[in-house]
């Protein structure tokens, strides 16, 4: 399976239902430049949150995989997974393939 | 009451003098899915003033002093070990972005309860419409324990309360862990 294009697609759908859910100040944009967490980024915590959440039962709807993004495991990478679209996209790829 | 430090906020005890601040915050369109409160600064003044000893109310503050946001653990109880956290806020949205301000708040508040005043279970309501929130308690370890149906009403309809809560086991086994990985 192409993971990585599987993941492209979670993430464009995902992007989209929690734009859906906040306010215009609030959404994002799929870009993987976007900055998601940390300094620079347009999510308090609150919505941050939400957005792992919609991606988590995107992962679930689309390939009927469960899986749980914020881990240990996770935090094992070199770079913060969760700082940009991109970062987040790599950690994906690298947990439906071990999954 | 005294302050309780975190990494990126402090939660300080809440004063007659943040009336003005916290009505404005109630009274934003990010609080319409709360219960509706004071409806003028004096209203709130009295409101604060009234707080009893079973409520322990707080502002959150970033390191900078900057007020963003309002938490508490409410309806206290010794005997039976438990409380309510409530009035969770975040009401200067530009300043928490970027900062987790809203985990570190609730992980502060958790610790309080869990800790300092060795509670067994902490639980809450959250209204049906507010999915973000909902979604946000169960990712930190809440369980959905209940409905209470058409309990409140607010937007003009009678809406269901959620039922949430967890115990102190369940903070360190599910809610800590998470909440420290997303401090770092």
């Amino acid at each position: 399976m192409d993971f990585q294009k599987a993941v492209n697609e979670i993430i464009a759908q995902s992007v989209s239902s929690f734009n859906q859910t906040v306010d215009a100040d609030q959404q994002i944009v799929n870009a993987d430049s976007t900055v998601i967490f940390g300094p620079g980024s347009n999510l308090d915590s609150l919505g941050f949150v939400n957005f792992i959440v919609t991606i988590e039962a995107e992962v679930d709807t689309t390939l009927n995989k469960t899986i749980f993004i914020v881990d240990e495991e996770s935090m094992e990478q070199s770079e913060n997974p969760f700082r940009t679209i991109e970062s987040l996209k790599k950690l994906l790829v690298k947990k439906l393939q071990s999954h | 009451m005294m302050n309780t430090i975190g990494k990126f906020v402090d939660l300080r005890p809440l004063k007659i003098e943040d009336a003005e601040m916290t009505l404005r915050w109630r009274l934003s369109n990010r609080a319409n899915l709360l219960n509706k409160g004071a409806e003028s600064v004096e209203g709130q003044r009295l409101w604060i003033q009234g707080r009893p000893t079973s409520e322990q109310n707080f502002i959150i503050e970033l390191k900078s002093g900057e007020a963003v946001g309002m938490i508490s653990l409410t309806q206290i109880n010794t005997t039976n070990k438990n409380a309510e956290a409530a009035r969770f806020l975040i009401g200067e949205e530009s300043l928490a972005k970027g900062i987790p301000v809203a985990i570190e708040s609730m992980m502060l508040l958790y610790k309080l309860a869990f800790e300092t005043l060795d509670l067994t279970r902490v639980y809450g309501t959250v209204l049906e419409e507010n999915v973000p929130m909902l979604k946000w308690q169960l990712f930190f370890g809440m369980s959905q324990e209940g409905v209470m149906r058409k309990h409140y009403f607010i937007n003009d309809k009678f809406q269901d309360a959620i039922m949430v809560g967890i115990l102190k086991e369940e903070f360190y086994s599910k809610a800590l862990p998470k909440m420290k990985l997303m401090l770092r």
